[in-house]
This record gives C-alpha cells, structure tokens and sequence, in this order.
C-alpha cells in the first residue's frame, strides 16, 4: 500500500460574501447569503515511501486544501485518504506522530523562547527517546549551521533562520512524511540553497516522503522527480517532471551574444522572444531543425561572443499550460 | 514641528479625519455594540447595590435613591461615552513606527487626536441613543432645570472631553516605555470610573477618599457634569469647578506637550 | 497521563516565557491584583455607607469575595483565559494545533496560563482569611470538607463558560469582546449575595450564566444562610456539582465547534 493514498477525494468551502459579525453569522446558520466553493473535485493519487512530491498550481487552486485533508485538520466531503495506514482527520492525533509540517508563512516555534527549548517542547511533545533526540539535534544544526543562533529568542531571529528552526523542528522526530507549505518564500538566495541542499539531504539518506507545495518552480525542479498539478479543484498532471516538460515544452531555448551591440539576430526556424543589449534569446524546435544546424547558422552569420543551449525552464512550461487553458 | 496650522483647507482635513473616526466605528459596531451591553449590565448592577444599600431608607446624606439612580445613568453614560479610543490608537501608531509619518503630515498631530477622539465620540452618540431608553428605565432621567443649566452642563462636559484627549494621549505615550500595557489598562477603567464617580458618587465616598479624588481630573468626566446637570452643583461651587476644569485642561496640555517633546526626541534618537 | 505531562510542560514554557520580560512580569501580576482590589474597595465603601447589603454584613461580603477570587485565581492557573482562540481561529494559528500529538483544548488552555493568576490566589487567600476574621468563623471538619468540594466545583465553573464563548469563535468573529463581557460579569456580579437581585435575575445569574454559583451561593451555605435562598437547602448545597455539568456540556460544546471547523475551513 502506499504511503499516501487519496482517492476521489472532495472537499467544499461554505464561504459567506460578508465577515461573520453576530447577524451575518445567524444568517449563515439560516442557510443564506452563502455561496458553495468547489475546493477539490474528485483527486486521486499514490505517493510511495521515500518519493520527493511537487504538488503545484495557482493560488485558490486547491493545493493548501490537500495539504490541510492529508494533515488531518480538515475532514473531507467525499473519497477517501489514507496516509501511513492511517486515517487523518480519524486518527488526527496518530497521525500528527507520523507526519511533520512546514508551514511556510506561520511558524510553530515558541515566540519569546530560545530556539533550543522549542525543540526541547517538540521532543517532549513527540515522545523521542532522550538519545536519539540528540543524535538529531546534533545532526541538524551541524548541517544546517545553526550553533549561532540556537539559544537566540525566536522573535529575534532573521526570516532565514527561523525557517531553518522550523525545518529542523519537523524532522527532529523522524516523521515518515514531511509536509512543505512554501518553505523557501520570502528568502533571499543563499537561505533558499541551505534550504535546498538540506531537503536533499534528508530526501537521500532517510526514508522521508516529502510532499512540497511551492510557487518557486527552481526548487521544484531541483528536489522533486514527480510533480502534481492542480488546477481549480482537479489534477491537471501527475507524473514526471521531465515528462512534463516534454509533452507540453518540446522546444529548446537558444541565447546568442554578438561582441557588438544593437545587431538584430535572425535565424530561419528559430523565433526570437527576447532581446537585451548584445544577447538574444531564441526558442525553437529540436525536432525540425537540429541544434547543430542552427548553430553552424548563427556562427556563420554573426560574431559570436558567446552561445547556450537549454531545455525551457518548467516554470515557462507551466506558465504554457494555464496560458493553454 | 506640532505648528498649528490654522487655515481652511486643513480645517476640511480634520473632518475627514472625524468621519474617518466615526466611519470605523460603524465598522466595529460588533464590538460597540458588546461594549454598550456591558455598559447597560453594570449600569443594572450598580442599580441593585444602591437600591439595596437603600433598603427602607429615603436618603443618605441628603440624597435619595431616585436622584442617586439618576445620577449613575448620567454618569455611566458619560464615561461610556468619553472612552478614550486614542492610547490604543497612539500605541499602535508607535508600535508600527506610523508615528514617523504622523510627524511629517501637514496637519498637526495634536489636531489630528482630537479629531479622532470626537469622530469616535460622534460615532458612538447612536449608540447612547440606542441605550438611552433602557438606562432611562433603570434609573429614570428628567431634563435639565433650565437652558441656563443645560449649557453649563455642555461646557463641563466638552471640557471634560478635552481632559480625557489628553489623557488618551499621554497613555499612548506610554507605549514609547513599556510593552506591556493590559493589566494597566484594567486598572486604569476602574480608576477612571471610581475616583470619576460613576461608580459611587463623590458625596458618598469617605474623606480621604474624596480628597484624592478632588485631586484627579476624572471626576470631570462624570462627576463634575452629572452634578451640574442634576443642580447638585450651584453658585460659587459651580464656577470654581468650571474654573478648575479650565485649569486641567490647560494643564493637561502643557504636560503633554512636554511628555510629547521628550517622546520625539526619544524616537529620533531610536530611529523612529 | 503523557498528555498531561506534556501539559505541565507547555504550562511551564509559557510561564518561564512570561519571566523573561522581567519586570513587567511583576507590574503585570501587581497590576492584576490591584484590579481585583478595587472591586472590594467599591464594597467597602457602599457598605460604609450602609447597614449592609441584603442583610450582609461588612465580614461576610468579604468573606464572599475572598472565596470568589480565590477559586477564580486556582482556575486561571489551570484552564488559563482561554482568550487566545478568537486570534488563533482568525489568523489561521490554530491549524498547528491539529497538526500535534496532542488534544488542542490542551494546547489553547496552555497557551493562556499567566503569572497574573497567582497575584489571584493569594490575594484570594488573604481577603478570604481577612473575611473569617472579621466573620470569627470558626471551620468544623464538615465546613472544610464543603470548602474543598466548593472550591472544586467552582473551579470548573467560569472555565466552562468561557470555553463555550470561546467556542463560538468558530462560527463568529467577535467572540473576544463577549469573552470580556462574561469575565466582567463573573468579577462584577458573582460578588453580591443573591438575595439582593429580584427573582428573576436570581435565575439568570444561577442557571443561565451561574456567576452566583462560584461562591456567592456556597458562601451563603457555609455562612449558614440559606434560607434567604427561598429553594431546599440540599438543593444549594449541591452546587459545587453544577461546575462539573457545566464543564462537561462546555466539552461538547468544543467538540462540536471542532468539528465545524473541520468541515468548513475558515
């Protein structure tokens, strides 16, 4: 049996138009002045053990949703979602023993506390044997090169720092699934990589299953092999990450530098999207025309300072795809 | 730096200002509304203390039960009323560092609070006519003997208004010290409603008592109008008290002008 | 129980947490204290003012008071203010306590436990003993034995109502002025013997928000007027049990507002 395993899951949002003051709240309980929101519309899929999940789509698409039926905090409408063997919303408390969440934009450390005792609370909370609670201290403030900062209030630490906290808060227990609700927002770059290479890590050597939902398609593309794509309720893709990319990007990205600006590259076959000083970006189809052919083209007609030839982006390729719908 | 600028165009500025006050009143009529609740509960629960404190007696010290009950309408409704809004608005200011920006904009700050004082003041009269009816009921309430006297009692009372703007103001200030402000801010209500006399009227506490509460600028809130309104306070004691309202409320100023600077500078120097 | 356990634990952190801001700490327990001072300072000076409240002497108001806030106190160290929900529902805060190995009536109660409440305790005990001193109560072994059930029984009582409030928060937004509502009424209104209110209101303040049941009844019982009551004396004596109907229908209450939660996001 898999790890997680969802089928024809449904779950609907009964919103009022208005903020819930005393009156607007006995309408509701009246029935009125409410409307019905489809948030997830028949979702079925399978992640086994050890996977590294992109679950991707638009804001309001129903990803947050997932995330909140797989944890337990909210019960579904229709279908069924096993994780671990356990029932979520059923055997919330189970459950939470099994699975560690990183919410992106909230975090769960305690605010006015050092660092460490939150972790000492999580460790409490979580029943961890005394050594192996150590072991896994240890271990991840070494990788994560936390030593700095971990006797540090919560409240004073930088964006980046306590998002690392908050990842080593989930995994100190060992959870067979780890959750990521937009680990890497509002990050600047190198916070972003020590994040990365430390979801590597944990994805090589343990036998986490990572589901991660994300707006930033690099760590996507970096992390995870298998990508799901949902889009107003439903599962647009669910597969591979370079199959996506190969049915709905089957073009090539080709970036010319002439040594002097302002000349107009053209080349037969190939279309021009972009152009900035002395480079130029062309897209085109490595099926009707060979790469090595317009290369020989381009070198022929100009000087060339520098060329590059990449596969598109899945970020421009998803893009495509809502553009297609 | 706090130039009071005085011309037509800002004097639109400032009713904006009001109606910005008033309009989020209406917003947190929720909230209002609880709060009246609470009002109109503890207004009903003093009612039974007095009425038992008075079992079978007409008067105490030459008050009886029906001017007293009177009395505490007034009163209560009057502190209801006057409720600051400004120290929570201030702190949050602070807090946020918004406080900078006040500082530059061309209408002076000062106007500025008590322009959101009166609009929420203003916001809040539907409400007090709402809950008129029902506090009339418990206590009952005739009106003012004269025009005379119903002008007075609009005079103290507008003073009145302006002690508790700057009294707002100052506990503002105080976000500029502490964080920590609930626990005061508790204290403070029942403070401002004992030694006010909204709670028991200031003939009735016992001298050291009232000494200490003819010192404070609260019984200007209530007491003070309550009185005039009801001709408990006449002649000579009625001009010294407007007299000494006067005073607070020049007082007042000045001290808040002073804690003001200081917090400014304080500000500047945390970079703001 | 490990829940329990990990309770005491997440008491502990917020308490501690509470420390580390030093000196306002203290302001904040003196200042709290000093609130629940002003209340018997009303008393007093009304009943200087009088012979007595409803036949209540200056003694047996404060011995009244004391019992009250010294249950109130002994229930706010455990349950806490319970006030943290209306923010947590709104801001979405409360989705992480689902997501622990833990009930999340637990971890709200937890979150809310302050120092303040122990300014409350001893406050409470030193009015309370004040009021026996100047009542020369004198406490037989059946009288103590009372007190430890009333106190018990009076300790579920505000918690349960302010955990059905707090429940509330679910549905509507707003709930926390409400909640600040209840907590003046029980500080106001279960201050006063019951005779002095009129029938009706006696009702509402024993069954439909039982302020009068945290102490002024009992108190009434252990002062040995409870004819003034106008119902069977067992009928009053057996208060302190109302505190646990009214904790269990508040628990199911909070269980049903958990699972509309649930099924509706927020």
């Amino acid at each position: 049996m898999a790890t997680i395993h969802v089928r024809h899951l449904r779950k609907q949002y009964r919103t009022s138009r208005r903020p819930h003051d005393v009156l607007g709240g006995l309408r509701a309980l009246l029935g009125r002045d409410s409307i019905v929101v489809c948030a997830l519309d028949d979702v079925s899929f399978d992640i086994e053990e050890g996977e590294c999940v992109g679950y991707i789509g638009q804001n309001g698409a129903g990803k947050s949703t997932t995330i909140k039926l797989l944890t337990g905090i909210l019960v579904p409408d229709g279908g069924e979602i096993e994780v671990a063997g356990l029932v979520p919303w059923r055997q919330r408390e189970r459950n939470a023993l099994n699975i560690g969440a990183v919410f992106g934009q909230r975090t769960q450390l305690w605010w006015d506390l050092p660092l460490i005792d939150s972790f000492e609370l999580i460790g409490q909370m979580y029943r961890i044997p005394r050594a192996r609670y150590r072991r896994n201290l240890d271990h991840f403030v070494d990788l994560l090169d936390m030593a700095a900062f971990i006797e540090t209030p919560v409240r004073q630490l930088s964006l980046g720092q306590r998002m690392r906290g908050d990842l080593v808060a989930a995994m100190l227990y060992e959870p067979r699934i780890l959750y990521l609700d937009e680990p890497t927002i509002g990050l600047d770059v190198l916070a972003r990589e020590r994040i990365r290479l430390f979801l590597e890590e944990i994805n090589r050597t343990g036998r986490t299953t990572i589901v991660l939902t994300t707006h930033d398609l690099r760590d996507v593309e970096r992390l995870c092999r298998r990508v799901l794509l949902i889009d107003h309720g439903r599962l647009l893709y669910d597969g591979a990450v370079d199959e996506l990319k190969k049915v709905h990007a089957s073009y090539r990205l080709l970036t010319v530098e002439t040594i002097h600006a302002g000349i107009v590259v053209t080349v037969p076959g190939a279309e021009v999207i972009r152009r900035e000083g002395a480079k130029t970006w062309l897209r085109f189809c490595p099926e009707q025309h060979s790469v090595a052919e317009l290369i020989a083209d381009v070198t022929r007609r100009y000087e060339i300072a520098d060329l590059a030839v990449a596969e598109p982006e899945l970020e421009a390729v998803v893009r495509g795809i809502y553009e297609g719908l | 730096m706090d130039r009071q600028i005085a011309t037509w165009p800002n004097a639109l500025a400032y009713l904006r200002l009001v109606s910005m006050a008033a309009r989020t009143i209406y917003v947190y009529r929720a909230n209002i509304g609880v709060n009246l609740l609470a009002m109109v509960v503890q207004l009903y629960l003093l009612k039974v203390v007095w009425s038992a404190v008075y079992a079978g007696r007409s008067t105490i010290a030459g008050v009886g039960l029906d001017e007293l009950l009177q009395y505490l309408v007034l009163s209560n409704i009057q502190v209801w009323l006057l409720s600051p809004s400004l120290p929570a608005f201030v702190q949050d200011r602070v807090r946020t560092g918004q406080i900078a920006i006040d500082l530059v904009r061309p209408v002076a700050f000062r106007g500025q609070l008590i322009a959101q004082q009166a609009g929420t003041t203003v916001g809040m009269l539907p409400f007090v006519l709402l809950a008129l009816p029902l506090a009339v009921g418990m206590g009952g309430l005739r009106l003012p003997s004269s025009l005379v006297m119903a002008c007075l009692y609009a005079i103290s009372l507008s003073l009145g208004f302006l002690i508790v703007t700057q009294i707002g103001l100052l506990l503002g200030l105080l976000a500029f010290w502490t964080l920590e402000t609930t626990g005061f801010l508790a204290l403070y209500r029942f403070v401002v409603q004992f030694f006010g006399g909204a709670l028991v009227p200031l003939w009735f506490l016992p001298p050291p008592l009232r000494g200490v509460a003819e010192l404070l600028p609260f019984q200007f809130q209530a007491f003070v109008p309550a009185s005039i309104y009801l001709d408990r306070l006449g002649g000579d004691e009625l001009l010294h008290a407007l007299a000494l309202q006067v005073l607070w409320v020049v007082g007042l100023f000045v001290l808040s002008r002073l804690v003001w600077q200081w917090a400014i500078t304080r500000a500047v120097i945390n970079g703001g | 129980m490990r829940a329990l356990s990990t309770y005491r634990r997440l008491v502990a952190a917020n308490l501690t947490a509470e420390l580390r801001h030093g000196p306002s700490a203290l302001v904040g327990l003196v200042m709290s204290f000093g609130f629940q001072l002003t209340g018997l300072l009303f008393l007093w000076v009304v009943l200087d003012r009088s012979g007595g409240l409803g036949g209540w002497t200056k003694g047996e108001v404060t011995f009244l008071y004391g019992l009250r806030l010294l249950v109130r106190g002994l229930s706010l160290l455990v349950f806490g203010r319970l006030d943290g929900l209306p923010g947590l529902v709104h801001s979405g805060g409360f989705d992480r306590y689902l997501v622990r190995p833990l009930p999340p009536l637990l971890q709200v109660m937890a979150a809310r436990v302050s120092l303040n409440a122990l300014g409350d305790v001893v406050g409470g005990v030193t009015i309370f003993l004040l009021g026996n001193t100047l009542v020369r109560f004198s406490w037989s072994p059946t009288d103590l034995a009372y007190l430890v059930l009333v106190i018990l029984g009076g300790c579920l009582l505000e918690p349960a109502l302010r955990l059905i409030v707090a429940s509330l928060s679910f549905w509507f937004v707003g709930t926390g002025r409400l909640l600040f509502v209840v907590d003046d009424l029980f500080n106001s209104a279960g201050n006063y013997p019951l005779s002095i209110f009129d029938g009706a209101i006696q009702l509402v303040f024993t069954l439909a928000v039982p302020v009068a049941l945290v102490a002024s009844v009992p108190a009434t019982v252990l002062l040995a007027r409870t004819p003034e009551l106008g119902v069977q004396p067992l009928v009053a004596q057996a208060v302190p049990f109302a505190g646990l109907i009214w904790f269990v229908t508040a628990h199911r209450v909070w269980q049903r507002a958990l699972r509309s939660y649930q099924s509706t996001g927020h």
